[in-house]
């Protein structure tokens, strides 16, 4: 099942009515009931592995001297589906398998620290691991945060449920408006590199990481909503990225939940043992952690490349950071300037560490770099019936994307004050439920008789 | 050593990484109210504070911390 999909619509609301309907004691059953038909609609016998995996990370725990092999169980799985490709095997990838594994090891990590006590309801437990909102795309989110909401199973308020609907409109208009129509461009240009002159390459330069954005965090907008619908409260994943004045502070707001599971996970391990070491053994943490970063991606080479250009630029942030700090302070108009281009800078920065994650090959990187200050030419005819495309032009792509970051902003805002709707004046309240039915309507109606032709969410891949 | 010593030399390490001759520590404050304080500047406390009080600290004793007072409670109950 599809989550750009009517019939996903469909049985998100059946769930969610359902939820609603059911006694307290019954939702969390349903939730792992629901998750499990979801997971099986898609695989069955991968659901066996989802289980399996659960099961093996539920009963480890328990024996708490085990769950460091039970760890090592599970990524040993998840380094054999992801070697499948490399092996020349066209196997599937369980889907979801990064996110599932990463929240079990996670949970038994953290359980062999001592900073939680191991789950002694399976059934929670179960609802954890296969939560169907954030099987596909994530948000990581942590036991610890998870269980208690889940065991609670609160019921849901008309005005939290319109918050959930909203957010997942958004989602679609971030995938639907901009990500599929930007992947055109994107696409072309990579497909054609060397083919035509310097503007289009630029554009591809420029609209892969906005692409990204827009489909990862719509696929996380999503998955928050449809968690809302049903009783849980999800992490953000994004926070202004393309705001961020420098590298480590980017690294803090783009894909949130994966960043502090390897903060946690593998870089304060990793940085602990090689404390000792000083500049040498920051750096050389910084790299292992981000190549295995990239790696989390999939075995390819061109993951691990944006892995360590993002070391190289963590770490010269990181090896600089007191100098600048104290050169700022006796040169305060530097410092101002700072703030406006700070942002620009690192934007290039990461638009650069893109065309490695988005190249596929060394050869392809090589291309977008000769050919991204060819100079403005002639465009192809296929480029420009492209950008000819209502949902293409570079006009109406600037109007959605501004559209998207106002949403954005405003969602940031209100979202953590969404409770508060049902607080205000009850036309207003009724105003805001009527937008949110309406638009879910103009949403299902969309995909019922015009489903766009959409390519899948870039994220749900890994 | 109790937890009033060892707030005072703890705030001293902290104004010594942080570059920050003024920075005052309380029990609540956390990551979040000192702007340089993130998991690389973490850790170079941690080195510090080991060295400052000649304590070891494992990664689930930092894992663990959630704001100064924590870390002030596992300063005493290494020095202890």
């Amino acid at each position: 099942m599809d989550f750009v999909s009517a019939p996903f619509l469909g049985f998100l609301a059946a769930v969610a009515l359902l939820y609603a309907a059911a006694p307290r004691g019954w939702r969390c059953p349903l939730l792992v009931a629901a998750s499990y038909a979801f997971y099986w609609s898609w695989s069955h016998w991968f659901t066996l592995l989802l289980l399996g995996s659960t099961l093996l990370a539920y009963t480890a725990a328990r024996a708490k001297s085990l769950a460091l092999s039970a760890v090592s169980v599970l990524i040993a799985v998840l380094v054999v589906f992801k070697s499948l490709p490399l092996l020349g095997t066209n196997g599937l990838i369980p889907l979801g398998v990064s996110y599932y594994t990463f929240k079990l090891a996670g949970y038994l990590i953290d359980v062999h620290w001592g900073a939680m006590e191991p789950e002694r309801r399976l059934v929670p437990f179960l609802a954890y691991s296969a939560f169907f909102p954030q099987i596909v795309g994530g948000p990581i989110q942590r036991a610890q945060t998870f269980l208690p909401q889940v065991e609670s199973a609160a019921p849901i308020s008309i005005s939290t449920a319109a918050c959930g609907a909203l957010r997942i409109a958004l989602g679609f208009f971030k995938k639907f408006v901009i990500a599929d129509n930007l992947g055109q461009i994107v696409n072309y240009v990579y497909a054609h590199l060397g083919a035509h002159p310097g503007a289009p390459v630029a554009l591809g330069f420029y609209g892969y990481p906005l692409q990204m954005y827009a489909d990862f965090s719509g696929l996380t907008d999503i998955a928050v909503g449809a968690g809302v619908l049903l009783g849980i409260d999800s992490p953000e994943n994004f926070n202004a990225p393309f705001s961020a004045p420098s590298p480590s502070e980017y690294w803090r707001r783009w894909h949130i939940t994966l960043t502090l599971w390897m903060t946690d996970y593998v870089f304060t391990p990793l940085r602990m043992s090689s404390r000792n070491l000083g500049n040498a053994g920051l750096v050389l943490s910084l790299f292992l952690n981000m190549i295995l970063i990239g790696l989390w991606h999939g075995f390819y080479w061109t993951f691990a490349l944006f892995g360590a250009v993002h070391a190289v630029y963590l770490s010269v942030d990181a090896l600089t950071q007191k100098w600048r700090k104290r050169w700022y302070k006796s040169h305060r108009l530097a410092d101002r300037v700072t703030d406006w281009v700070g942002p620009i800078v690192t934007f290039h920065l990461i638009g650069v560490a893109f065309v490695f994650f988005r190249a596929g090959d060394v050869a392809t990187i090589g291309l977008m770099f000769r050919h991204l200050f060819d100079g403005w030419g002639p465009l192809s005819d296929q480029f420009q019936d492209i950008i000819d495309r209502p949902g293409c032009s570079v006009g109406v792509l600037a109007a959605a994307y501004i559209l998207m970051e106002a949403a954005d902003l405003l969602r940031r805002r209100l979202w953590p004050k969404r409770t508060l709707a049902a607080a205000v004046a009850r036309w207003q309240r009724w105003s805001f439920y009527s937008c949110s039915a309406l638009t879910m309507l103009l949403v299902v109606s969309l995909l019922i008789t015009n489903k766009p032709e959409s390519s899948p969410f870039l994220y749900a891949i890994f | 050593m109790n937890s009033e010593e060892v707030k005072a030399r703890l705030n001293k390490v902290f104004r010594d990484i942080f570059d920050d001759p003024d920075l005052c520590i309380a029990e609540a404050t956390t990551a979040a109210d000192i702007d340089a304080w993130d998991s690389l500047t973490h850790i170079d406390l941690i080195v510090q504070v080991e060295k400052e009080f000649k304590v070891k600290f494992s990664t689930g004793d930092v894992r663990g911390l959630r704001n100064v007072g924590d870390f002030i409670a596992l300063i005493v109950k290494k020095t202890a």
